[in-house]
């Protein structure tokens, strides 16, 4: 198994953000045929077509698009706002997914861990973000789902994940989308 | 009555921003239609920023959806889902006080968008929004591109945003 790289993005832009608290225990909790990193959102401009053209796309846009480019697959962690995906995350999507043709989604394999600190663990964003990637072609891993509640008391005082059943269930969750990727990665 | 317009769409041939002009030339006396119009400026959604001195497009958002009786919103769908930008408006509105009840009417320019629509009524309900008339309104202007005066021009059209303006209005209990 060659290594994999994997584009964590993450739909919260909170400094204490418990989503980005568990995409870091990632980092520690996948196998050795993973490399996750952190691909920051909160800098892209809303999207808008008209912007869209040669010579007047957004650089921001252009260094997402090809950074998510050169992964091997990608891997969502959100919260839930309203009872959806958060727009600052449906934005980065967004962006990715044009111009028309050239989404930098693609076929990628992806995955969607959840974590809010209420009882359903953003079961509603997880789903939406899910239907986006039957549109963009992106293979989501069907099992384990991960709704990642109650998330307020998961980390210690300096911020580690250190519930210990949450940390087993994240390992196996990540031994299983290692599986995902080397089984539906692009070739 | 006075009502505000949200485009889901940045573009500026937008159908969806072009029938939402619409509603402004077919309001009947008496109603008053403004359109916000800086949804590109709105910083993106971050709770860390909505403390006791959140930006002030997102006070300007808030005040102007707060002297509205109700809003109209219109958009597209990106990806089998909401775009982000109308996305991001909706998250800046959850610390207003004025949204909770708000009367909200759902347009769709494009009857083939099935998916974001769907979200918009679950994302808005959750919200506490009041949906007049209580299902998005399916316009037929795919590929017609139309612009609003011929929206407003347009017979059927014309009808369609009069009944939705009827609609809210008997919501909203004003004319």
């Amino acid at each position: 198994m060659s290594t994999k790289d994997v584009a964590v993005v993450v739909g919260s832009l909170r400094k204490d953000s418990f989503n980005r608290k568990v995409a870091h225990a990632l980092a520690t909790l996948s196998p050795d045929s993973l490399k996750t990193e952190i691909v920051e959102i909160g800098q892209l401009p809303l999207y808008n077509q008209d912007d869209d053209v040669p010579g007047k796309v957004p650089p921001a846009w252009q260094t997402f698009r090809d950074r998510l480019k050169r992964a091997d697959a990608v891997l969502f962690v959100t919260p839930e706002y309203n009872r959806s995906v958060p727009g600052v995350l449906k934005n980065a999507i967004d962006v990715g997914s044009r111009p028309y043709g050239q989404s930098a989604w693609e076929g990628k394999p992806g995955a969607v861990i959840s974590v809010s600190p209420g009882a359903i663990g953003a079961y509603g964003a997880n789903h939406h973000l899910r239907q986006s990637m039957v549109f963009l072609n992106v293979p989501m891993m069907h099992q384990p789902e991960a709704y990642v509640g109650g998330a307020a008391n998961l980390f210690d005082d300096k911020g580690q994940l250190a519930n210990a059943s949450t940390r087993e269930f994240l390992g196996k969750f990540m031994q299983a989308f290692a599986q995902w990727v080397e089984r539906n990665a692009k070739k | 009555m006075h009502i505000l317009t949200i485009s889901g769409s940045l573009r500026a041939g937008s159908a969806n921003t072009a029938v939402l002009e619409a509603v402004h030339l077919v309001a009947p006396a008496g109603t008053t239609v403004a359109r916000y119009a800086s949804l590109a400026g709105l910083p993106p959604f971050n709770p860390d920023d909505d403390g006791e001195m959140p930006p002030r497009e997102g006070v300007a958002l808030r005040a102007a959806v707060g002297q509205a009786d109700a809003l109209i919103i219109s958009s597209p769908e990106y990806a089998h889902g909401v775009p982000g930008t109308l996305k991001n408006l909706l998250d800046w509105l959850v610390g207003s006080v004025a949204f909770p009840g708000k009367t909200v009417a759902l347009i769709n320019a494009s009857p083939r968008a099935r998916h974001a629509q769907a979200q918009l009524v679950e994302i808005l309900t959750t919200m506490n929004a009041v949906l007049a008339p209580p299902a998005p309104v399916d316009m037929p202007l795919l590929g017609r591109h139309l612009d609003a005066a011929a929206i407003a021009a347009d017979p059927e059209l014309r009808g369609m945003l009069r009944d939705v303006l009827a609609a809210i209005a008997e919501k909203v209990g004003k004319s």
